[in-house]
Protein backbone atom coordinates (compact mmCIF):
# COMPACT_ATOMS: atom_id res chain seq x y z
CA UNK A 1 0.00 0.00 0.00
CA UNK A 2 1.29 3.44 -0.83
CA UNK A 3 2.01 6.02 1.85
CA UNK A 4 -0.95 8.33 1.95
CA UNK A 5 -0.83 11.84 3.32
CA UNK A 6 -3.59 12.87 5.77
CA UNK A 7 -5.66 14.47 3.02
CA UNK A 8 -5.56 11.32 0.90
CA UNK A 9 -6.52 9.14 3.86
CA UNK A 10 -9.45 11.36 4.69
CA UNK A 11 -10.60 11.60 1.10
CA UNK A 12 -10.37 7.83 0.70
CA UNK A 13 -12.43 7.28 3.84
CA UNK A 14 -15.13 9.64 2.65
CA UNK A 15 -15.19 8.45 -0.96
CA UNK A 16 -15.48 4.76 -0.10
CA UNK A 17 -18.51 5.56 2.00
CA UNK A 18 -20.42 7.07 -0.91
CA UNK A 19 -23.67 5.39 -2.00
CA UNK A 20 -25.91 6.10 -4.98
CA UNK A 21 -29.26 4.52 -5.73
CA UNK A 22 -29.42 3.23 -9.30
CA UNK A 23 -32.48 3.79 -11.50
CA UNK A 24 -34.94 0.89 -11.54
CA UNK A 25 -34.44 0.44 -15.27
CA UNK A 26 -30.80 -0.55 -14.66
CA UNK A 27 -31.81 -3.91 -13.21
CA UNK A 28 -34.26 -4.41 -16.12
CA UNK A 29 -31.40 -3.84 -18.57
CA UNK A 30 -29.22 -6.39 -16.76
CA UNK A 31 -32.09 -8.89 -16.69
CA UNK A 32 -32.73 -8.44 -20.41
CA UNK A 33 -29.08 -9.14 -21.17
CA UNK A 34 -29.11 -12.21 -18.92
CA UNK A 35 -32.28 -13.51 -20.63
CA UNK A 36 -30.76 -12.90 -24.05
CA UNK A 37 -27.63 -14.82 -23.07
CA UNK A 38 -29.71 -17.71 -21.72
CA UNK A 39 -32.01 -18.00 -24.76
CA UNK A 40 -29.69 -16.75 -27.44
CA UNK A 41 -28.19 -20.14 -28.31
CA UNK A 42 -24.65 -20.70 -29.40
CA UNK A 43 -22.93 -18.56 -31.97
CA UNK A 44 -19.69 -18.79 -33.91
CA UNK A 45 -18.07 -15.37 -34.46
CA UNK A 46 -21.48 -13.79 -33.90
CA UNK A 47 -23.12 -15.94 -36.58
CA UNK A 48 -26.26 -17.63 -35.29
CA UNK A 49 -27.47 -21.05 -36.55
CA UNK A 50 -30.61 -19.49 -38.05
CA UNK A 51 -28.41 -17.19 -40.14
CA UNK A 52 -26.60 -20.21 -41.61
CA UNK A 53 -29.94 -21.98 -42.30
CA UNK A 54 -31.31 -18.87 -44.04
CA UNK A 55 -28.18 -18.60 -46.18
CA UNK A 56 -28.35 -22.28 -47.17
CA UNK A 57 -32.03 -21.89 -48.13
CA UNK A 58 -31.19 -18.86 -50.25
CA UNK A 59 -28.35 -20.66 -52.04
CA UNK A 60 -30.48 -23.77 -52.63
CA UNK A 61 -33.37 -21.67 -53.96
CA UNK A 62 -31.10 -19.75 -56.34
CA UNK A 63 -29.50 -22.99 -57.60
CA UNK A 64 -32.87 -24.63 -58.28
CA UNK A 65 -34.21 -21.56 -60.10
CA UNK A 66 -31.06 -21.31 -62.25
CA UNK A 67 -31.26 -25.01 -63.15
CA UNK A 68 -34.95 -24.75 -64.05
CA UNK A 69 -34.33 -21.73 -66.26
CA UNK A 70 -31.55 -23.52 -68.15
CA UNK A 71 -33.67 -26.68 -68.73
CA UNK A 72 -35.58 -26.07 -72.00
CA UNK A 73 -37.73 -29.17 -71.67
CA UNK A 74 -39.06 -28.08 -68.33
CA UNK A 75 -42.61 -26.76 -68.84
CA UNK A 76 -42.24 -24.39 -65.90
CA UNK A 77 -39.30 -22.73 -67.58
CA UNK A 78 -41.31 -22.21 -70.79
CA UNK A 79 -44.38 -20.91 -69.09
CA UNK A 80 -43.46 -17.28 -69.42
CA UNK A 81 -43.02 -17.71 -73.18
CA UNK A 82 -46.64 -18.85 -73.56
CA UNK A 83 -47.91 -15.92 -71.57
CA UNK A 84 -46.07 -13.54 -73.88
CA UNK A 85 -47.49 -15.29 -76.95
CA UNK A 86 -51.04 -14.94 -75.67
CA UNK A 87 -50.73 -11.18 -75.58
CA UNK A 88 -49.25 -11.05 -79.11
CA UNK A 89 -51.63 -10.96 -82.13
CA UNK A 90 -52.17 -14.33 -83.82
CA UNK A 91 -50.26 -14.84 -87.06
CA UNK A 92 -50.64 -18.20 -88.77
CA UNK A 93 -47.47 -19.98 -89.84
CA UNK A 94 -46.59 -19.27 -93.44
CA UNK A 95 -45.94 -22.89 -94.31
CA UNK A 96 -49.20 -24.10 -92.92
CA UNK A 97 -50.73 -26.67 -95.23
CA UNK A 98 -54.11 -28.06 -94.15
CA UNK A 99 -53.69 -30.87 -96.63
CA UNK A 100 -51.02 -32.40 -94.45
CA UNK A 101 -53.56 -33.02 -91.77
CA UNK A 102 -55.92 -34.78 -94.18
CA UNK A 103 -53.27 -37.08 -95.62
CA UNK A 104 -53.55 -39.46 -92.73
CA UNK A 105 -57.30 -39.98 -93.30
CA UNK A 106 -58.65 -42.46 -95.90
CA UNK A 107 -59.47 -40.98 -99.32
CA UNK A 108 -57.95 -37.61 -98.30
CA UNK A 109 -60.84 -36.46 -96.18
CA UNK A 110 -62.11 -36.77 -92.69
CA UNK A 111 -61.86 -40.12 -91.12
CA UNK A 112 -65.41 -41.17 -90.34
CA UNK A 113 -65.86 -43.90 -87.87
CA UNK A 114 -68.63 -46.16 -89.03
CA UNK A 115 -70.23 -47.17 -85.81
CA UNK A 116 -72.53 -50.18 -86.12
CA UNK A 117 -75.25 -48.39 -84.14
CA UNK A 118 -75.35 -45.40 -86.47
CA UNK A 119 -74.73 -47.22 -89.78
CA UNK A 120 -78.33 -46.97 -90.86
CA UNK A 121 -78.70 -43.26 -90.04
CA UNK A 122 -79.16 -40.95 -92.96
CA UNK A 123 -77.72 -37.43 -92.72
CA UNK A 124 -80.24 -34.78 -93.47
CA UNK A 125 -79.73 -32.95 -96.73
CA UNK A 126 -79.03 -29.56 -95.22
CA UNK A 127 -76.19 -30.96 -93.14
CA UNK A 128 -74.43 -32.78 -95.92
CA UNK A 129 -71.02 -31.39 -96.96
CA UNK A 130 -71.00 -32.71 -100.48
CA UNK A 131 -74.54 -32.48 -101.74
CA UNK B 1 -29.04 -15.04 2.78
CA UNK B 2 -25.33 -15.13 3.49
CA UNK B 3 -22.79 -13.96 0.95
CA UNK B 4 -21.81 -17.58 0.32
CA UNK B 5 -25.45 -18.46 -0.43
CA UNK B 6 -25.63 -15.57 -2.88
CA UNK B 7 -22.45 -16.66 -4.67
CA UNK B 8 -23.67 -20.25 -4.90
CA UNK B 9 -27.06 -19.03 -6.18
CA UNK B 10 -25.40 -16.84 -8.80
CA UNK B 11 -23.23 -19.74 -9.93
CA UNK B 12 -26.46 -21.71 -10.45
CA UNK B 13 -27.98 -18.84 -12.47
CA UNK B 14 -30.60 -18.27 -9.79
CA UNK B 15 -32.28 -14.99 -10.69
CA UNK B 16 -33.32 -14.24 -7.09
CA UNK B 17 -29.71 -14.58 -5.91
CA UNK B 18 -28.55 -12.33 -8.76
CA UNK B 19 -31.13 -9.74 -7.78
CA UNK B 20 -30.07 -9.95 -4.14
CA UNK B 21 -26.41 -9.39 -5.10
CA UNK B 22 -27.44 -6.43 -7.24
CA UNK B 23 -29.56 -4.92 -4.46
CA UNK B 24 -26.75 -5.34 -1.94
CA UNK B 25 -23.85 -3.95 -3.96
CA UNK B 26 -25.28 -1.69 -6.67
CA UNK B 27 -25.45 1.53 -4.55
CA UNK B 28 -21.75 1.26 -3.66
CA UNK B 29 -20.78 0.27 -7.19
CA UNK B 30 -22.77 3.07 -8.79
CA UNK B 31 -20.89 5.55 -6.58
CA UNK B 32 -17.60 3.92 -7.67
CA UNK B 33 -18.58 4.18 -11.34
CA UNK B 34 -19.73 7.77 -10.88
CA UNK B 35 -16.35 8.79 -9.43
CA UNK B 36 -14.72 7.82 -12.74
CA UNK B 37 -17.35 9.07 -15.19
CA UNK B 38 -18.45 12.67 -15.29
CA UNK B 39 -22.04 11.82 -16.26
CA UNK B 40 -24.73 9.91 -14.34
CA UNK B 41 -25.88 8.15 -17.52
CA UNK B 42 -22.34 6.86 -18.17
CA UNK B 43 -22.12 5.60 -14.60
CA UNK B 44 -25.40 3.68 -15.05
CA UNK B 45 -24.08 2.16 -18.29
CA UNK B 46 -20.92 1.07 -16.49
CA UNK B 47 -23.02 -0.42 -13.67
CA UNK B 48 -25.20 -2.42 -16.09
CA UNK B 49 -22.25 -3.79 -18.08
CA UNK B 50 -20.27 -4.57 -14.93
CA UNK B 51 -23.08 -6.46 -13.18
CA UNK B 52 -23.83 -8.41 -16.35
CA UNK B 53 -20.14 -9.44 -16.39
CA UNK B 54 -20.28 -10.30 -12.69
CA UNK B 55 -23.12 -12.78 -13.32
CA UNK B 56 -21.68 -13.99 -16.61
CA UNK B 57 -18.19 -14.65 -15.21
CA UNK B 58 -19.20 -15.72 -11.70
CA UNK B 59 -17.67 -19.15 -12.32
CA UNK B 60 -14.22 -17.52 -12.45
CA UNK B 61 -14.61 -16.08 -8.92
CA UNK B 62 -12.44 -18.41 -6.84
CA UNK B 63 -13.98 -17.34 -3.51
CA UNK B 64 -10.55 -16.72 -1.99
CA UNK B 65 -10.74 -12.93 -1.80
CA UNK B 66 -13.54 -10.51 -1.06
CA UNK B 67 -16.62 -10.78 -3.29
CA UNK B 68 -17.23 -7.04 -3.02
CA UNK B 69 -13.61 -6.38 -3.98
CA UNK B 70 -13.99 -8.64 -7.04
CA UNK B 71 -17.14 -6.78 -8.14
CA UNK B 72 -15.42 -3.44 -7.51
CA UNK B 73 -12.48 -4.40 -9.76
CA UNK B 74 -14.91 -5.30 -12.56
CA UNK B 75 -16.71 -1.95 -12.13
CA UNK B 76 -13.41 -0.01 -12.21
CA UNK B 77 -12.26 -1.93 -15.31
CA UNK B 78 -15.55 -1.22 -17.07
CA UNK B 79 -15.28 2.48 -16.17
CA UNK B 80 -11.75 2.59 -17.59
CA UNK B 81 -12.94 0.84 -20.75
CA UNK B 82 -15.66 3.45 -21.20
CA UNK B 83 -13.14 6.28 -20.72
CA UNK B 84 -10.78 4.65 -23.24
CA UNK B 85 -13.65 4.27 -25.71
CA UNK B 86 -14.38 7.97 -25.36
CA UNK B 87 -10.65 8.78 -25.70
CA UNK B 88 -10.88 10.60 -22.39
CA UNK B 89 -7.53 9.31 -21.17
CA UNK B 90 -5.42 10.49 -24.09
CA UNK B 91 -4.49 13.94 -22.79
CA UNK B 92 -1.83 13.00 -20.28
CA UNK B 93 0.80 15.53 -19.40
CA UNK B 94 4.05 15.01 -17.52
CA UNK B 95 5.66 17.41 -15.11
CA UNK B 96 9.43 17.75 -15.29
CA UNK B 97 10.21 19.24 -11.95
CA UNK B 98 7.66 19.50 -9.23
CA UNK B 99 7.59 19.56 -5.48
CA UNK B 100 4.58 17.55 -4.31
CA UNK B 101 4.50 19.51 -1.06
CA UNK B 102 3.51 22.59 -3.02
CA UNK B 103 0.23 20.96 -4.00
CA UNK B 104 -0.62 19.20 -0.77
CA UNK B 105 -4.13 19.70 0.49
CA UNK B 106 -4.85 20.25 4.17
CA UNK B 107 -6.57 17.20 5.64
CA UNK B 108 -8.68 19.31 7.97
CA UNK B 109 -10.45 20.75 4.91
CA UNK B 110 -11.39 17.28 3.68
CA UNK B 111 -12.78 16.16 7.01
CA UNK B 112 -15.69 18.55 6.58
CA UNK B 113 -16.38 17.68 2.94
CA UNK B 114 -19.96 16.91 2.04
CA UNK B 115 -20.68 13.93 -0.23
CA UNK B 116 -21.99 16.14 -3.00
CA UNK B 117 -18.83 18.22 -2.85
CA UNK B 118 -16.62 15.15 -3.29
CA UNK B 119 -18.36 14.42 -6.59
CA UNK B 120 -18.26 18.09 -7.56
CA UNK B 121 -14.51 18.18 -6.86
CA UNK B 122 -13.90 15.13 -9.01
CA UNK B 123 -16.20 16.41 -11.77
CA UNK B 124 -14.17 19.60 -12.17
CA UNK B 125 -11.01 17.64 -12.95
CA UNK B 126 -10.01 16.41 -16.41
CA UNK B 127 -10.61 12.67 -16.94
CA UNK B 128 -6.89 11.87 -16.72
CA UNK B 129 -6.40 13.58 -13.35
CA UNK B 130 -9.61 12.14 -11.95
CA UNK B 131 -8.80 8.60 -13.04
CA UNK B 132 -5.28 8.56 -11.59
CA UNK B 133 -6.51 10.24 -8.39
CA UNK B 134 -9.27 7.65 -7.97
CA UNK B 135 -7.03 4.70 -8.74
CA UNK B 136 -4.24 5.88 -6.43
CA UNK B 137 -6.02 7.55 -3.53
CA UNK B 138 -9.33 5.68 -3.32
CA UNK B 139 -8.61 2.26 -4.86
CA UNK B 140 -5.06 2.10 -3.51
CA UNK B 141 -3.26 1.06 -6.69
CA UNK B 142 0.47 1.82 -7.03
CA UNK B 143 1.80 4.10 -9.76
CA UNK B 144 3.35 1.09 -11.52
CA UNK B 145 -0.04 -0.65 -11.63
CA UNK B 146 -1.82 2.53 -12.76
CA UNK B 147 0.76 3.01 -15.53
CA UNK B 148 0.05 -0.52 -16.79
CA UNK B 149 -3.71 -0.14 -16.56
CA UNK B 150 -3.79 3.18 -18.39
CA UNK B 151 -0.86 2.44 -20.72
CA UNK B 152 1.04 5.52 -19.57
CA UNK B 153 4.46 5.96 -17.98
CA UNK B 154 4.94 5.84 -14.22
CA UNK B 155 6.08 9.48 -14.31
CA UNK B 156 2.90 10.49 -16.13
CA UNK B 157 0.86 8.74 -13.46
CA UNK B 158 2.73 10.62 -10.72
CA UNK B 159 2.38 13.93 -12.57
CA UNK B 160 -1.35 13.42 -13.05
CA UNK B 161 -1.79 12.77 -9.34
CA UNK B 162 0.11 15.92 -8.37
CA UNK B 163 -1.86 18.02 -10.85
CA UNK B 164 -5.10 16.49 -9.59
CA UNK B 165 -4.23 17.46 -6.02
CA UNK B 166 -3.29 20.96 -7.14
CA UNK B 167 -6.64 21.32 -8.89
CA UNK B 168 -8.39 19.92 -5.84
CA UNK B 169 -6.73 22.41 -3.52
CA UNK B 170 -7.83 25.29 -5.75
CA UNK B 171 -11.37 23.97 -5.90
CA UNK B 172 -11.54 23.42 -2.15
CA UNK B 173 -10.56 27.05 -1.60
CA UNK B 174 -13.19 28.20 -4.08
CA UNK B 175 -15.81 26.13 -2.27
CA UNK B 176 -14.86 27.71 1.05
CA UNK B 177 -13.03 24.74 2.58
CA UNK B 178 -9.87 26.08 4.16
CA UNK B 179 -7.46 24.57 6.60
CA UNK B 180 -8.38 25.05 10.22
CA UNK B 181 -6.05 27.46 12.00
Amino acid sequence: MANFDPFEKEFRRQATGLRRTPASRSWNRIERRLDKRRGGGSSILGIRPWMIAALLLLVAGTTIMTKMASDRNNPLAQRSQFIEELSAPYTPMENFEPVEYLNGAPDGGEEIIQDADFRDFVVSREYRVNG
Amino acid sequence: MTEQDLITGCKGNDRRAQRAVYDRYSPVMLAVARRYTARDADAEDVLVTAFFKVFDKIASFNEQGSFEGWIRRIVVNEALMLLRKKHALKQASELDDVNPATFSVPASATARLAEADIMALLDTMPAGYRTVFNLYVVEGYKHREIAEMLEISINTSKSQLILAKKRMREQLEKMGYTASP
